[in-house]
């Protein structure tokens, strides 16, 4: 059984939210829900400035809090190591999203996509309601609504469960590269069986040093980062008193 | 997906259209290509796959198509299933964008299935026209509005004023000159006006007046060792962002970056080296690294050639003798050095630019040592301004000092391309369209004060942003009938009130556009358009990574509303309008758009959008004409492909032999002093003269070379104490995203962007000395305009400055991006600040360093 | 309530009113979703939780307490065991009310019996306090039928003690785990519950009784008053037991530069406060131990209840301000949508889920005071 992780080369990275944006339609991610998401920071003052970029998704730890926490195993891990969430079995408690120590849990306040239920129309009679473009472009919900999220999870999370990234699951089992890996232009994500010594992620681990975030934890996050978004050159120096 | 399947979508699709049984086996053939396309997996996917132990069935297809969501132009592959859009992908069959694609693309199953989109032709019922007058749109059938139409066309024809038709162009595919040219020559109009001078004209005047390139460069980043990009993002914004998003891991590994932006950018964030320079000051900093390079004796000898004696005379404040340097594919850089280099020293730039000199210097050195492998990028920051076309030549001139022109790892013309022009319209023109035609343009190009010297001629380039002036004055005449389409001028144009006057003056105007907009706000007859991703028949060319590619659109998906496409199917339709009322040249010139296959004429809409585009592309999917590039069986594999590619990059091909007056790298300009005195000759003046009228502070022979010229911005200092700063958003698809909720979900993907708000950003030192915080509501207020945002403060944001992204500040549009539909905008829409001022030697419109603005808490 | 006092019936009125508009409430949650509260996906345990946490705490206190008479044999407390079981299990259903509207789907709650997590201080939590409202009332059932010393009732006594002791570590411990919230983890919040338990448990017993007697009029008998100077010494050294933890709690605090704790600390007094200390830490516990210790104030009825409703008010805004400043500032990620710090002010809903765990609370005692001879004790 393989056990899935991902690299991510920040140095590759250009921080433009591809994987982010295309998660959305991939999973038919409500507004205000970010499976896939970034933890940005501006360093120095002006004009020695720069702004880094860290993209983020649900580390799909050994040792998942969310995991240990939820009271009844909905929020579960498979045997390729994604951690996995049945709406079916969530009672909404958001333990889980509480104890995330990531911030990638989400929890459905509302009946998803609440724009798409309006039945109003902007120019009476020459544009449509939400609700009649869905009906008519043939979607569910969404006009845009991808039917083969169905295939391992509700296609749209009810209310009053959470939500979070699922390492595209229904697409690894297709033998599909998870959305947000297919859709970076950067091929800054880097996807693969850290158990299998020649995979992509295995010879990358080997190259460099990774890091992950808050690995003082003892979560073992599965998502490693690699080099600098920016590894800028620089004029040696002493620097002075 | 199994082509058995799709057939009954595609039907669906076609019967969804109303054509006839005869056009739908004929349409079938053509596409039967498209719907049987694989599911296009990438080899690593395909590895997957293969190793995966359960591969599941896809329910869809991938289907290839073209983003233009910017003027990148990828090439896509939309994943359908049932004739539904759900997600985007870069076609990996192209060589431009390498199967990558950018963040804009993913926006489009928005933009397509957009509830606010008009899905059937609307007409005005509300004779009143203006901002606060609401239109009062109905809904009408096509016939209807295709009638109105050509009785408002034929009206002009039988008062032989022809001339007071005007085509406004907004965002087109290459079919354009259906539409653009063709129709409004045959209706015998002067007056087809590109939006191309709110784009990015001053962006091609350097490197047209230097190396006779009337075109955007490519970039050979891969090979690159020094990059120094002047005001432009390409991880962010125009052009070929997907490519360069794929390429820049690798790239800064190899090569120094050094960004010259007013603010930190998205490529700054990943640049060695942030020059924020004070905006319009560009040229100084230019002028002041070609010094160093020349001074330091760096300048690369196998392109420029050396001294005699090879003893370096450029010395800082001392002439030269030309005929002591012996130039090899250059010309004129002696003359360059004395009448505008040798003064200009690094200290002299760090008082003007705000940039150090030590840091002048160390860039400058750093580019020269790198070269010929050392790119100088010049984007739309340093010549959308006004004097803006001199920063173009001279910042683009540092290519010329270190060889990098047409060389590796260098700036690249675009490849050869083999796309061929529709029939000629001329004998279609009957004496009425031809007298109509020989009126004088409502842009005013070529007058005196509009040189507007696309390639050297005098009144060679739109003047876009005049023409509300030229409505408004009428001036050379009035406009009486307007065709508009997938353009907002008055939105999208500096000042853009005097558009909603100059619009609202035309008795009769048709927006074709996808959704009501500021433009539509004026229009008496909105025609719904296709979405240009999904479900239009067209093409792009386009260049990048050293290829040329060519790129279809096709209709791929299920037309939810009853839209057609402007450059084809409308013109179609309207041409059979045009001929029932007895004028039937337009028809007959489109009927000899015939099938490359069959030889047939087309007999509809649909036929005619496809036989054009086969037309067109045709040297690119038969074989028997193939001229270069890739090589298709046929149109039925070009269709499936979905693009075309060009051969790789000749490298210094063009060295000797570049389309100047004298074939080389000019750093004195004989094309631009041929160009300027043609003009003024026209004009019965002088050159200076000409300079005087169009606000350039050269005189003599410096209108000829690339220099420096002192910023013009609008504004008295004290009062305005801020200079405007204009940026672009990565997911701006031009200014039409915005009825999108990703667009706002994302925003923060602009460094320093907050989602859901549309910020000016500030230097935490100004806000503080404003009293300001972060989220506070505020306004911004220029000579022309004023806007209320959001604060941010951000230390990306230059002291003196302040930064704020397009995009938001629609009033019109849909209900996402106004706040109150037609009453009352989101945000603020930096155009309203921006006053309407041109650089009149490309007739660009400017957009940076135009003007001043205050800052006031609300 | 003096059942034949006339205001009986408005009472009642009162009560019916606060349990509709709980109902419409909790209607329109169910049906609409949670984002009537003000709770976001940073800040996402709120007013509703914070009762539920205060509401079966303060149960657990009352158990504890009966179990002195009903465990530990003290014969003296015997008078007022029956009520305080009753007293336990209404004010644990009121909790319930309350978390049983926080959560997002309590149709799928069968779960939690289908398919257990044993290792989720969530679900030992749910499990215990299930175990306790259960026991609870088979104590209840026992006691009413006179039984107080059957092997049964003896067992189902130790039985509630036990989750009683065990519960508010399990409350506890759903914070003490999360290795993610520094300010929570470890075993901190496990022992300040089980202290939390006591006091508002003890403040409600002393509140309450003083009521009924205060509202019935009857004389106070002397084996009462000697109750009642029992209870309140208890509540007394509880309180002084819960400041100084506080105080070491708010010491520890202030002394850390652990960002979290930084963080924590200068979102920590949202209802205001003197330096560290925190308004409802001088209102809620410095105040009333002091009208506790003075001689002369401590023995008045007033001053009594005045003490025990201050604390009782003062447990709640402890339990909320350790919640909400714990979650206040989002993590990783978060931070990119949500401000550095969520203000929060309970809306409408929350304010009216927490009316209604106390409405059916009330209306459970009130019921129980008339139907269900609370004054009981056993046939010696």
């Amino acid at each position: 059984m393989p056990r899935y992780a991902m690299v991510i080369d920040l140095q590759s990275c250009v921080g433009c939210g591809s994987c982010s944006i295309s998660c959305r339609s991939e999973n038919n991610v409500p507004d205000g829900i970010y499976w896939s998401n970034k933890i940005t920071e501006t360093s120095g003052t002006f004009p020695n400035v720069r702004y880094h970029y860290i993209p983020t998704l649900c580390n799909h730890c050994d040792n998942a809090p969310c995991v240990r926490g939820c009271p009844t195993g909905a929020m579960h891990k498979l045997d390729n190591g994604i951690t996995m969430h049945d709406p079916k079995k969530c009672i909404g408690c958001k333990y889980c999203e509480f104890n995330c120590p990531y911030g990638v849990i989400y929890f459905n306040w509302r009946k998803p996509h609440p724009f798409w239920q309006q039945k109003t129309q902007l120019l009476q009679g020459g544009t449509f309601t939400p609700v009649e473009l869905t009906e008519k472009a043939g979607g569910k919900t969404i006009p845009y609504y991808n039917p083969e999220r169905e295939d391992t999870l509700a296609g749209i999370r009810p209310k009053g469960v959470v939500e979070k990234c699922t390492f595209c699951d229904h697409r690894i089992n297709k033998g599909l590269l998870p959305r947000c890996v297919e859709a970076c232009p950067a091929d800054a994500r880097i996807f693969g069986d850290i158990s299998d010594p020649d995979s992509e992620v295995s010879k990358l681990l080997g190259k460099f040093r990774p890091f992950r975030l808050r690995e003082q934890l003892g979560t073992d996050p599965h998502i490693f980062y690699i080099r600098d978004f920016n590894p800028a050159h620089y004029q040696p120096t002493k620097g002075g008193v | 997906m199994k082509t058995e399947q799709s057939i009954p979508l595609m039907s669906a699709y076609l019967k969804n259209k109303g054509i006839s049984r005869r056009s739908f086996l004929k349409a079938t053939a053509a596409t039967g290509a498209v719907v049987s396309l694989g599911s296009g997996m990438l080899p690593k996917m395909k590895a997957l796959a293969a190793a995966s132990a359960a591969p599941g069935t896809d329910q869809g297809q991938w289907l290839p198509a073209t983003c233009q969501g910017c003027t990148s132009w990828c090439s896509q592959q939309v994943y359908v299933i049932d004739g539904r859009a759900i997600k985007v992908r870069g076609n990996p069959h192209s060589k431009v964008n390498v199967g990558a694609s950018c963040p804009r693309p993913h926006l489009a199953i928005q933009q397509v299935y957009d509830p606010d989109r008009i899905k059937v032709p609307m007409k005005r019922t509300n004779p009143q026209k203006g901002r606060d007058q609401d239109p009062k749109f109905v809904p009408i059938s096509w016939d209807e509005a295709l009638d109105t139409i050509a009785d408002k066309i034929m009206a002009l024809r039988d008062n032989n004023e022809t001339h007071k038709y005007m085509l406004m162009r907004g965002r087109y595919t290459y079919m354009r000159d259906i539409l653009y040219d063709r129709m409004t020559k045959i209706i015998g109009s002067p007056n087809n006006i590109s939006h191309s001078a709110i784009c990015a004209e001053a962006e091609k005047f350097g490197p047209y007046f230097t190396e006779g390139l009337w075109d955007y460069r490519q970039y050979d980043v891969e090979n690159a060792r020094y990059i120094l990009i002047w005001g432009a993002d390409p991880l962010a914004a125009n052009r070929q962002v997907s490519y360069y998003s794929s390429a820049w891991g690798t790239v800064i590994n190899r090569a120094q970056i050094a960004v010259v932006e007013p603010r930190l950018s998205a490529t700054g964030a990943k640049a060695d080296i942030w020059l924020p320079v004070k905006p319009g000051h560009d040229g100084a900093l230019a002028a002041a690294m070609a010094h160093v390079i020349l001074t330091k004796g760096l300048w690369y000898r196998e392109f420029v050639g050396d001294f005699h004696d090879g003893q370096n005379r450029f010395k800082t404040g001392q002439d030269v003798q030309e005929a002591d340097f012996e130039e090899k594919y250059t010309h004129g850089l002696v003359n360059w050095w004395n009448l505008e280099i040798k003064d200009k020293t690094p200290e002299w730039a760090a008082s003007r630019t705000g940039i150090p000199a030590d840091q002048i210097k160390e860039v400058a050195m750093g580019y020269a040592k790198a070269a010929p492998h050392a790119i100088s990028w010049v984007g739309g920051g340093p010549v959308m301004q006004v004097r803006g076309g001199y920063a173009s030549m001279i910042c683009h001139a540092l290519n010329g000092l270190v060889g990098s022109v047409d060389n590796v790892g260098g700036t690249l013309a675009p490849n050869k391309v083999y796309t061929q022009d529709f029939p000629k319209p001329d004998e279609f023109m009957d004496e009425i369209a031809k007298k109509g035609k020989s009126h004088e343009k409502i842009d005013h190009r070529g007058r005196l004060e509009f040189p507007s010297l696309k390639k050297g001629k005098s009144g060679g380039g739109v003047v876009t942003n005049n023409a509300a002036d030229g409505i408004l004055n009428e001036d050379p005449n009035e406009i009486k009938v307007a065709v508009a389409y997938m353009n907002n001028f008055s939105f999208s144009a500096g000042q853009p009130e005097r558009w909603e006057r100059a619009l609202s003056k035309i008795p009769f105007v048709v927006h074709i556009t996808t959704n009501a907009s500021e433009f539509s706000w004026f229009s008496d007859i909105l025609l719904p358009n296709t979405h240009h991703l999904f479900e239009k028949w067209g093409y792009v060319k386009t260049h990048g990574n050293g290829y040329r590619h060519v790129s279809l659109m096709q209709p791929i998906i299920k037309r939810v509303g009853d839209y057609k496409t402007d450059e084809n199917e409308i013109c179609w339709l309207l041409a059979e309008k045009l001929a029932e009322q007895g004028f039937d040249n337009l028809l007959r010139h489109y009927k000899t758009y015939k099938d490359p296959e069959t030889g047939r004429e087309p007999a509809n809409a649909d036929e005619f959008a496809l036989y054009a585009l086969k037309y067109a592309t045709q040297k690119l999917w038969d074989p028997a004409r193939h001229e270069g590039g890739d090589k298709f069986s046929g149109w039925e594999e070009f269709a499936k492909i979905g693009v075309s590619n060009s051969d790789a990059y000749p490298y210094r091909k063009r060295w000797g032999k570049m389309k100047t007056k004298t074939g080389l790298f000019e750093f004195y300009s004989e094309t631009l002093k041929e160009a300027l005195e043609k003009h003024a000759k026209k004009h019965h003046t002088t050159v200076d003269h000409v300079m005087e009228v169009c606000d350039y502070q050269a005189r003599g022979e410096k209108a000829f070379i690339p220099h420096y010229e002192e910023p013009l911005t609008a504004g008295d200092p004290d009062m305005y104490p801020f200079v405007f700063v204009d940026h672009k958003s990565r997911l701006n698809r031009e200014g039409r995203s915005a009825n999108c909720s990703w667009y706002y979900d994302f925003k923060d993907l602009d460094p320093g962007d907050e989602p859901w708000e549309d910020v000016a950003k500030l230097n935490p030192l100004d806000a503080k000395k404003l009293g300001i915080r972060n989220k506070d509501a505020i306004r911004l207020t220029s000579p022309t305009g004023t806007i209320e945002c959001t604060a941010k403060l951000w230390e990306g944001v230059q002291p003196g400055t302040v930064a704020k992204c397009y995009g938001q500040g629609h009033w019109v549009y849909g209900r996402l991006a106004s706040k109150v539909f037609g009453k009352e905008a989101r945000g603020g829409n930096n155009n309203d600040l921006i006053p309407a001022v041109y650089d009149r030697l490309s007739g660009s419109t400017v957009r940076h360093a135009g003007t001043r603005v205050k800052i006031e808490k609300i | 309530m003096k059942q034949s006092s006339s205001l009986y019936p408005v009472w009642l009125g009162l009560i019916g009113l606060a349990i509709l508009a709980g109902l419409f409430a909790a209607f329109r949650i169910f049906t609409q979703g949670h984002y009537l509260f003000n709770a976001n996906d940073v800040l996402m345990w709120s007013l509703p939780l914070g009762v539920y946490i205060y509401l079966a705490l303060t149960s657990t206190g009352l158990t504890l307490l009966a179990s002195l008479p009903l465990v530990f044999g003290v014969k003296k407390l015997e008078p007022i065991a029956k009520r305080l079981v009753f007293l336990a299990i209404t004010t644990l259903v009121g909790g319930f009310v309350a978390i049983g509207l926080e959560l997002g789907n309590i149709f799928h709650m069968f779960y939690i019996l289908l398919s257990p997590n044993l290792s989720s201080p969530i679900w030992w939590m749910g499990f215990i306090y299930s175990v306790e409202l259960v026991v609870l009332a088979a104590k209840f059932w026992r006691l009413h039928r006179g039984d107080w010393h059957s092997l049964l009732s003896r067992m189902l006594g130790h039985i509630s003690f036990v989750a009683a002791i065990v519960a508010p570590l399990m409350i506890g411990s759903v914070f003490g785990l999360t290795e993610s919230r520094v300010t929570y983890f470890g075993p901190v919040m496990s022992i300040y519950c089980l202290l939390m338990a006591i006091l508002s448990g003890t403040a409600l017993c002393l509140f309450y009784h003083l009521l009924i007697s205060r509202i019935n009029g009857s004389h106070v008998t002397e084996d009462h008053e000697s109750i009642f100077d029992d209870i309140s010494q208890i509540f007394t050294y509880t309180l002084a037991v819960v400041l100084i933890f506080t105080l070491v709690k708010i010491v520890i605090e202030s002394a850390t530069v652990v960002p979290d704790f930084l963080n924590y600390r200068q979102y920590a007094q949202a209802f205001g406060g003197i330096g560290r200390l925190n308004t409802e830490v001088i209102l809620g516990l410095i105040l009333p131990l002091i009208l506790m210790v003075i001689p002369g104030i401590r023995t008045g009825i007033s001053s009594r209840m005045v003490a025990s409703a201050l604390v009782l008010a003062g447990t709640l805004a402890m339990h909320m301000e350790i919640l909400l400043a714990g979650q206040s500032r989002p993590i990783g990620p978060k931070a990119e949508q949500y401000p550095d710090y969520i203000s929060y002010f309970p809306s409408m809903y929350e304010w009216l889920v927490m009316l209604l765990a106390i409405a059916v609370a009330l209306l459970l005692y009130t019921m129980g005071e008339r139907y269900l001879d609370l004054k009981a004790t056993p046939e010696h």
